[in-house]
């Protein structure tokens, strides 16, 4: 295997590593996933062959690392994901998001609209109308509510709450690494304003790179946490270079 | 009895004994303990290990290159660490005496 596929596929196992200490402390969680990099790196220089076949599946390796270090916590299944067919439809729905970020008002609606998405998968012909109609209203209130100037806060789980950080953006992409890149991904900016995106389908290299850009930060304060090469980058190019090599492009 | 329930009550001692050869780095201790005969060992296991001893303050990390990859982690022993093993080896000593005078016993 060539450095850049060991890379990638060290990555990808530390991605779905991060589902079985979820229920740990930031400072350790990075701490063991750090920990997970570093073996993989020691044994793959030394052994041929894929990670799964190494280590064993993540779930395993984590449980078994964890009674160890005296860490034994309760491991979590990943989520269930979407079907294709469902990503593709809501993908179309995301640049409809893309124009209420900014606003914070019409989250809970979403959260709601988002399970009615999955529940109403059969359906999901019937129901594509009534979800882009409602996204437009609330893409309309929610430009209203920015307007507003209103400040609320809220908790979700799939919010860091932490100031916007280098490390920061390394949680965001754990967090999607987390969700298979099937869930939804925030950034909050101090507890009340919030810059809000969604993602809503599988994403390729591409799509990363794009959300990631969308955010309007220089690449030098977007933090990489995939493969052993640099996590930080100097410019757009070193960044999508990056991106480009290790996120696994599911499209 | 399946051996690799008695291996984690002394994996700890077993690893402060290794790196108290001399400092070393992860796989390589993996690789020193099955050499010993210790083959069950899992590498989760032993990393962990080295992460909870670390945590106790029984050795300390330092990064050094490497030819065939990323950096390695070595992880040298500290002098709490030398307490801990020498503790855990009278420990050792008395309760593996004990165990054989018992299986000794069953025997006759």
């Amino acid at each position: 295997m060539t450095t850049q596929t060991v890379d990638r596929a060290i990555g990808e196992y530390v991605g779905r590593c991060v589902e079985y200490l979820r229920d740990l402390g930031e400072h350790d969680r990075t701490s063991i996933l750090e920990d997970i990099r570093q073996i993989l790196s020691e044994v793959t220089a030394e052994l041929e062959g894929a990670p799964d076949d190494l280590l064993g599946p993540p779930d395993r390796f984590v449980a078994e690392l964890r009674t160890a270090a005296g860490l034994d916590g309760p491991a979590r299944k990943p989520p269930k994901k979407r079907s294709a067919r469902l990503s593709s439809s809501l993908r179309s729905a995301t640049a409809v998001l893309s124009a209420v970020r900014g606003s914070i008002q019409w989250r809970p609606a979403w959260n709601w609209l988002r399970d009615f998405a999955r529940e109403a998968q059969p359906g999901w012909w019937v129901v594509r109308g009534l979800l882009i109609t409602t996204l437009l209203v609330l893409a309309i209130g929610g430009l209203v509510s920015f307007v507003g100037g209103s400040g609320n806060s809220y908790v979700d789980p799939y919010y860091v709450d932490t100031p916007p950080t280098t490390t920061f953006y390394g949680d965001l992409i754990d967090e999607a690494a987390i969700d298979g890149f099937d869930d939804s991904l925030g950034v909050r900016f101090g507890s009340t304003v919030t810059e809000d995106f969604s993602v809503l389908g599988p994403l390729g290299a591409e799509e990363v790179l794009q959300e990631l850009l969308s955010l309007d930060i220089p690449a030098s304060e977007i933090w990489v946490d995939f493969g052993a090469g640099p996590n930080t980058f100097t410019s757009e190019t070193q960044l999508r270079a990056a991106v480009m090599a290790f996120w696994p492009d599911t499209d | 009895m399946d051996s690799s329930q008695l291996l984690k009550g002394v994996l700890a001692l077993a690893v402060l004994a290794v790196i108290e050869e001399d400092d070393s780095y992860g796989y390589d201790i993996v690789t020193q303990l099955r050499l010993a005969g210790l083959e069950p060992i899992g590498e989760a296991s032993v990393y962990g290990t080295l992460r909870r001893l670390h945590a106790a303050g029984h050795l300390e990390s330092y990064a050094v290159a490497s030819d065939a990859g990323p950096h390695r982690k070595y992880y040298r022993m500290t002098n709490r660490g030398g307490e801990a093993l020498a503790d855990g080896a009278k420990i050792w000593r008395r309760f593996s005496e004990t165990m054989s005078v018992l299986l000794n016993e069953e025997r006759l």
